[in-house]
């Protein structure tokens, strides 16, 4: 979309308008229907995420500002906050917390040693599926929403070192996809 | 946050590596919920587009109303005729004028009106004449004349109307009627002087007259089976050439057909010996036409490779077909000519479907593996003018005009169609592709490059036929559309309109 275009939607979308609405809608479908659904096991629940994140969106997108970022970024910020909202308030604590309280040898972010980075885009989904819900949006958000140990504890509501065990745990589960991938 | 730029981005679903569902149906959910959570209350400019229902919706109404309501009461002459029937009688206008006695107030105008070479014998009866009781009366308004019919038994004349136009001689009898030292004869008259009775029934008027005396002169309303004389009362007068007469009734029961229903006034020019022409002006005799204001409607014809879209500027659906609703002012210049002006609010002008705008390449989506390239067009496929077509008519024949004149149009919006080529950066091959219908409103860099003054000259043929108009326009642009310097073509608007026009107001010269 034309930033000169982006800019008509924009107020098109504050006017209410359907037609704006729906442009911009299907303009972000597919990226934010792919963000979702690594949170989710199913298209569904993906959709219905996408769809409350939108209505947000909608909602309150005369709070945009353009000096603030890229309007795409607001939107999939949104998108995913929504998302994990959704996560955290479907999913019972017990799936969320581990047995152990420990993480050690995980670092504080994913960006300087991202084993999943270098993955085809299509096995992401295939490794997210092979995890529980909860070590899978944990997982998600280290190692593919770029997210911190510490971002991930304040808005999954978890401690550190819960955080850290489901890395570990997503990694030790993973081992056999990751190894075979890299020796391809 | 640090993930803030590091998402994925796939925004077709060939780049998605996942199947995903169709947006389609994802949109329909959303818009389910956009409808609850956040309904449309209202769409700016949609009372401009309400117009486009009003005007035909006006001139129908309008119709109706002229054929239902105010057409029946309208006869040749232009008078409104009112009739009220009360049952009972009333004494007091019982009185009967002598021969040569002085008429009755209300009628007697009318007498005086008749004027010039005799007085009307028997206008005097209109409130006079009725044994029973009744009473009619005449009113002016203006160039009307309403005529309130108090029916009391037994009367005479009644209904007689009878226009001040210029003379024939119309003889009436009943009682009561010679005046002023004329020969006034009425048929119709009712009851008779010498102790005759009168009767009307059904179209006509039955008079069975027992008394000497001889009715004549007779319209198919009021001739009488038996027609007398009334020697005394007879005189003879000018009478108008149109006269209305009140028939449809029976009574054969005098004293008592008061309550019976009054049917329709007829126009009977055959009641009178002869014919007096029409005043100048019109066979309505109201004096010639200098004013009309009214409203058009019509249809808009694709021609010269345009191509016919049903949908509006903002991507909603026409419901009717494209039409051209307006108003109009009318001046007349005498017989064979006038001016027509008007204007058209959100006229639409079909065009060709032609590129307008577009972008290359400038668009960029990121994503972790590639980039993506957009390619947008913009084609052009319909205009929405404002109108202000000044139209000059001639007439060649009765009722056909043909006319000339120019037109200046303002464009107030457009509807476009937007395509969109997604192809990865570097590759010619498109990857995915999409259309929107887009409203030009809304694309200000589009809509900068086309006209927005337009001039265009019109040619048109037109019939009238009294209030309605129905007109085959051609316009033809002086100009193009695209401002220029935009490159590409330079194509002109044209188009062929079918009109049709009512005259809601008119107003003539007094005579």
């Amino acid at each position: 979309m034309l930033a000169l275009d982006l800019q008509q939607v924009i107020q098109g979308c504050v006017r209410n308008e359907r037609v704006s609405q729906e442009r911009l809608y299907k303009e972000y479908y597919v990226p934010l229907f792919c963000m979702c659904r690594r949170f989710f096991e199913n298209d569904h629940e993906a959709i219905e995420s996408v769809n409350d994140g939108m209505m947000k969106v909608f909602g309150h997108i005369t709070d945009y500002r353009p000096e603030k970022g890229q309007f795409f970024n607001w939107v999939y910020t949104i998108v995913r906050h929504t998302a994990i909202d959704k996560v955290r308030a479907s999913m019972r604590p017990s799936i969320l917390s581990g047995p152990y309280d420990t993480g050690e040898g995980v670092p504080e972010t994913a960006a300087d040693h991202n084993p999943i980075a270098a993955l085809e885009r299509k096995d992401l989904y295939i490794l997210l599926d092979q995890l529980n819900p909860g070590t899978r949006v944990i997982c998600n958000l280290y190692y593919i929403e770029g997210y911190s140990v510490k971002e991930i504890a304040e808005n999954v509501g978890l401690t550190a070192g819960t955080i850290k065990w489901h890395l570990s745990e997503s990694r030790k589960k993973l081992k056999s996809v990751l190894e075979s991938h890299f020796n391809r | 946050m640090s993930g803030e730029n590091k998402h994925n981005s796939f925004f077709t679903p060939e780049d998605s590596p996942i199947p995903v569902p169709p947006a389609e149906d994802a949109w329909s959910l959303m818009r389910q919920r956009l409808d609850t959570g956040m309904p449309i209350m209202k769409v700016k400019g949609s009372w401009l587009r309400s117009f486009r229902w009003l005007a035909p919706a006006a001139a129908v109404a309008g119709v109706t109303v002229w054929l239902v309501v105010y057409k029946p009461l309208r006869r040749d002459t232009g008078r409104v005729v009112k009739e009220r029937v009360s049952v009972g009688t009333k004494n007091s206008e019982t009185r009967r004028p002598e021969a040569g006695g002085k008429s009755e107030a209300g009628a007697g105008e009318r007498v005086r009106a008749a004027g010039a070479s005799g007085t009307e014998a028997g206008e005097g009866e209109e409130s006079g004449l009725k044994p029973g009781g009744g009473k009619d009366s005449v009113k002016r308004r203006g160039s009307e004349t309403v005529i309130t019919d108090r029916r009391g038994g037994g009367q005479a004349g009644r209904n007689g109307v009878v226009s001040p136009a210029a003379g024939a001689t119309v003889k009436r009898s009943g009682e009561g009627i010679g005046q002023a030292g004329s020969t006034a004869e009425r048929s119709g008259g009712g009851i008779a002087e010498s102790g005759g009775t009168a009767e009307r029934s059904g179209g006509g008027t039955r008079i069975s007259g027992k008394g000497k005396g001889r009715q004549r002169g007779g319209s198919e309303g009021s001739r009488g089976r038996n027609e007398r004389e009334h020697p005394r009362h007879e005189g003879r007068a000018q009478i108008p050439p149109l006269a209305l007469i009140g028939s449809g009734y029976d009574r054969s029961s005098p004293g008592s057909y008061a309550s019976l229903p009054v049917g329709r006034l007829k126009t009977v020019k055959s009641l009178l010996p002869g014919k007096a022409s029409p005043a100048k002006g019109g066979k309505e005799g109201k004096g010639e036409q200098i004013l009309a204001f009214g409203v058009w409607d019509g249809l808009n014809f694709a021609m010269d490779g345009q191509t016919v879209y049903r949908y509006t500027s903002s991507d909603g659906p026409d419901l009717l077909v494209d039409h051209l609703p307006g108003a109009y002012v009318r001046m007349y210049l005498g017989d064979r000519v006038y001016i027509d002006a008007g204007v058209r609010l959100y006229s639409p002008q079909y065009t060709r479907f032609q590129r307008i705008d577009s972008t290359g390449g400038t668009d960029t989506v990121y994503s972790p593996f590639q980039v993506t390239v957009k390619d947008t067009v913009v084609s052009l496929e319909k205009l929405y003018y404002t109108d202000i077509p000044l139209t000059v008519y001639y007439r060649v024949v009765a009722g056909l005009y043909l006319g000339g004149g120019l037109q200046y149009s303002r464009l107030w919006d457009g509807a476009a169609v937007e395509r969109f080529d997604s192809r990865p950066n570097g590759s010619s091959i498109v990857g995915s592709s999409g259309n929107w219908n887009l409203d030009l409103k809304y694309d200000p860099g589009a809509l900068a490059r086309l006209r927005r003054s337009d001039w265009r000259v019109l040619l048109d043929v037109a019939y009238r036929w009294k209030r309605v108009t129905l007109d085959l326009r051609y316009q033809q642009s002086l100009t193009s559309y695209v401002r220029p310097g935009q490159g590409g073509s330079s194509p002109h608007n044209s188009s062929l309109q079918l009109n049709l026009s009512y005259d809601i107001w008119r107003q003539r010269r007094k005579k």
